[in-house]
């Protein structure tokens, strides 16, 4: 048990001193396990990408204290720069930063600012670009010719090439088609496994978070309403309302049977436990499955 | 289906349309956005048009909002056909017939402030001041924003410029609408509310089609149609396309979470109807229950 | 969000000024600088400076707020003041004299009412223009003021449409700039150290991605202004009816009165002609 990143009674002002002036943060206490997977939800204007903001300095909390691996990030400030590549953020919408001519050197954009030596450079590209399910020969087209979801993962790639150990992802997925969505979640995993790194996401997909996280925090009108495993939390259908968010489509159908005197065991959160769920549920009432090819209703 | 009455007849019509980003669509080695394409589309119809990227659905939207004419085979709306000897007169008629909705909110409002943005068009046609004003006023109540006419669209959230866009287009007295993937920015409040409208859209008789890649909400149009690789690869309800779990793998289509599920117990042998949305799921399942218990 | 189109310093308000007709505005901005202009003499430059106090007071736009946005032209005041004070040479013995420079007392008045004369007019222009009108009315009104040129074949509507777009899309693409900056120094831009070209080509990082995205906003911008029926200015009608009203007409009076005044002042005061 041991955590990589702690956000203490973190207060956030949003437009200081403007007639827009907002409390964005109230006062946020949060720490993240290290390995872990956490998701942070919450409707739009609730906070999350302040939060994300100040998990790797671009922003400086009003009041409260961000510890790193048990230290003050703000303790010198002037060093705030290096932080960045400890705690990796990756932006809505990424690909809107590619600037480079090839993919190869896009990517190589951020270890080229940590001053690595160019062979560690160059392995570093290799390797976050397999970690993306980039091809080699995608390294040296030119970015601005690839399809939506490739660009996605080239941007992707170009922060996991620096290595951080927290990665922190806003909405990586948003506007994607469903093939699109996966390999960007499996990238996801696959550098999380490989690098034991811990991980951030933020989405307003509830779908995709059930299905990717192990840990859900929920905020709201810049305070945490609620944290806990997917379960827990879509078990809860008050706290998700009161938070604006949706259940599941299937955590729907599990409160839709309830409603009609069907309750099903446990909260389901993903597609294979409502049909578990649900399997169970007709074997009790004495619904038996007929064998393959015995056609259906 | 052509008669004479104003709902079902057919309304955008595509033979043997074939679409090209090459120079020569007659080269044998043309590669084809468009092959072949067969489609009516009736007035009145809630159709959503599905595939992954690059399936051409972007493409037809293109031919439909006359930014690209088809490279061979014939395409009319509304009974005119759409070529490059298009004359201007008639090229602003199809405009105003056909409403596009776009991706990127930001992109398609022209005007600082949201009345002013609703007005664009039908300043465009020449109509009176007077006309304007209320049709403007008619059109921010058709979407819900009455009250904000005077707000700058920048200050907005993204569902609520997709209505302002939504204003300038029904403020032309449109009798198609296409949403081109207008829900893939939005949070999930703003979809809801697009939804709802496209919905109301449908019960006034206008045309909406729904290019999108969200599954949940093409569940909630009346007709599916699936592109892969420039061709119609599937055409029906909700509950045809939704429940042949063999097509929607090849498609490489993920079904609305609920008939997944109903796919899934139909697979381990429980003798449960199709559903899409959770309510039809629930009743579903409910009257297999009832029926066997 | 604190993003907004009301660039420089719209305060809002109800006042006459602020309901002046746009148009109007622009004329009577003409006849105010007319009036500075014509000022020569003591008494000339005193009706100005009241007026324009007059103005201030009517928009009820705050004194301080005012000089905030004078203190800019403050420096420029400084140099025209100290040139005028020393090159001003006359018959008359000099004030004081050090050297070569001389200070005449007709250097003084000169320097004086060209300071007032520079300050009455920026600050009445900004409580006409940038105070009380948005700078959508200004593009409006400027647009209804040189509609008869479009008829000997100026393209008025063009140079409107490329203004309302600009203005539309300032706070879009500020808000594209900061995006990308925020991007980029989550992958180690820094803008504040190395030498000039490392920093020029952080520049690069951030420049690129940000016109790739405007082409793209403008090209997708065209086509949903194609889309709704646009096709230049040819029989285009507006929402705007623009009317001029009693008070438009009352502004005008006052303001034909000011440079009347101020020209009869001049003719009135001794050892000052036109």
């Amino acid at each position: 048990m041991s955590e990589i990143i702690r956000l203490e009674s973190v207060s956030y002002i949003y437009g200081k001193g403007t007639p827009y002036e907002k409390l964005a943060l109230d006062a946020v206490d949060l720490s993240f396990e290290k390995g872990s997977v956490t998701g942070i939800i919450g409707r739009t204007g609730s906070g999350k990408s302040t939060l994300v903001k100040l998990l790797n300095g671009l922003e400086r909390p009003a009041f409260g204290t961000v510890f790193f691996e048990g230290e003050n990030i703000w303790k010198r400030p002037r060093e705030i720069g290096k932080l960045r590549f400890k705690v990796g953020l990756v932006m809505q919408y990424p690909e809107y930063q590619l600037f480079e001519e090839t993919v190869r050197k896009d990517i190589a954009f951020g270890p080229k600012n940590m001053k690595l030596p160019e062979d560690e450079i160059e392995r570093r590209v290799l390797e976050a670009a397999k970690t993306v399910g980039l091809s080699e020969d995608t390294l040296d087209k030119a970015p601005f010719d690839l399809s939506g979801g490739r660009k996605r993962r080239v941007a992707i790639a170009g922060v996991m090439a620096m290595q951080p150990d927290l990665l922190v992802l806003d909405e990586p997925a948003a506007g994607l088609d469903p093939e699109g969505r996966k390999k960007v979640f499996d990238a996801i995993d696959r550098y999380r496994t490989e690098r034991g790194a811990t991980v951030i996401i933020v989405s307003h997909s509830m779908d995709d978070m059930a299905v990717w996280c192990d840990r859900l925090v929920i905020l709201s009108e810049g305070r945490v309403a609620g944290t806990g495993t997917a379960r827990e939390i879509f078990g809860d259908p008050g706290l998700i309302r009161s938070s604006g968010l949706d259940l599941p489509q299937v955590g729907v159908l599990a409160d839709l049977l309830e409603d009609r005197g069907l309750k099903l065991s446990g909260t389901v959160t993903t597609v294979p436990e409502a049909v578990s769920a649900i399997s169970e549920l007709f074997l009790s009432r004495g619904v038996t499955p007929t064998p393959k090819g015995g056609g259906a209703g | 289906m052509s008669d004479n009455s104003n709902t079902g007849r057919d309304y955008l019509v595509c033979r043997s349309l074939y679409y090209t980003y090459g120079q020569d669509a007659s080269s044998p080695d043309a590669s084809f956005a468009l092959k072949n394409i067969d489609l009516t589309i009736g007035k009145g119809e809630f159709v959503a048009v599905v595939g992954r990227n690059s399936s051409g659905k972007s493409t037809l939207a293109k031919l439909f909002s006359l930014v690209i004419y088809p490279s061979l085979g014939e395409l009319y709306i509304d009974g005119t056909e759409v070529g490059p000897d298009l004359d201007e007169e008639a090229a602003l008629e199809i405009h105003r017939k056909v409403g596009m909705v776009f991706q990127n909110p930001d992109n398609q409002l022209v005007a600082t402030l949201v009345e002013e943005d609703i007005a664009f068009g039908l300043e465009n046609l020449g109509y009176p001041s007077e006309e304007i004003r209320r049709r403007v006023d008619l059109s921010l109540d058709a979407v819900g924003l009455s009250g904000y006419a005077g707000a700058e669209p920048s200050r907005l959230s993204g569902g609520q410029k997709q209505r302002v866009a939504i204003a300038g287009i029904l403020a032309m007295m449109p009798e198609c609408i296409i949403f081109d993937e207008s829900t893939a920015m939005l949070d999930p409040g703003g979809r809801r509310e697009i939804m709802k409208i496209m919905k109301t859209l449908k019960s006034q008789g206008i045309t909406v089609i729904n290019i999108t890649h969200l599954m949940e909400e093409a569940a909630e149009a009346d007709r599916v149609i699936v592109l892969d690789k420039g061709r119609i690869a599937a055409d029906g309800t909700p509950h045809e396309i939704f429940s042949d779990t063999e097509m929607l793998t090849r498609l490489g289509i993920l079904p609305p979470q609920c008939a997944d599920v109903m796919n899934g117990l139909r697979e381990a042998g429980f003798p449960v109807g199709a559903g899409i949305t959770p309510e039809e799921c629930a009743d579903q399942i409910s009257q297999t229950v009832i029926a066997r218990g | 969000m604190n993003r907004s189109i009301t660039l420089g310093q719209y305060y809002p308000g109800d006042t006459p000024v602020h309901r002046t007709d746009g148009r109007m505005k622009i004329i009577l901005l003409i006849l105010f600088m007319v009036a500075c202009f014509c000022a020569r003499s003591f008494s000339s430059f005193l009706l100005l400076t009241a007026f324009t106090l007059a103005l201030v007071f009517v928009s009820s736009v705050p004194l301080g707020l005012l000089l905030r946005s004078l203190r800019m032209i403050i420096y420029i005041l400084a140099i025209t003041f100290i040139l005028n004070l020393f090159f001003t040479s006359s018959d008359e013995a000099p004030l004081v004299s050090w050297g070569f420079l001389k200070i005449y007392a007709e250097g003084i008045w000169k320097a004086a009412f060209m300071a007032v004369r520079v300050l009455d007019l920026v600050a009445g222009s900004c409580i006409l223009i940038s105070f009380t009108s948005s700078p959508v009315e200004v593009t409006h009104s400027l647009e209804a003021l040189l509609k008869p040129l479009s008829k000997i074949g100026i393209p008025v509507h063009v140079f409107t449409m490329m203004m309302f777009i600009a203005l539309r899309f300032i706070p879009t693409l500020a808000e594209d700039a900061d995006r990308i900056i925020t991007a980029q120094k989550s992958r180690g831009l820094d803008f504040s150290s190395g030498s000039v070209i490392k920093r020029l080509r952080s520049l690069v990082s951030v420049l690129i991605p940000l016109f790739v995205s405007s082409f793209r906003r403008a090209d997708e911008l065209a086509v949903a202004m194609e889309c709704r029926c646009y096709h230049g200015g040819e029989g285009r009608t507006s929402l705007r009816v623009m009317k001029y009203r009693a008070l438009d007409f009352v502004m005008l009076a006052v303001f034909a009165a000011l440079v009347a005044g101020t020209i009869l002042l001049n003719l009135i005061e001794f050892g000052y002609k036109l």
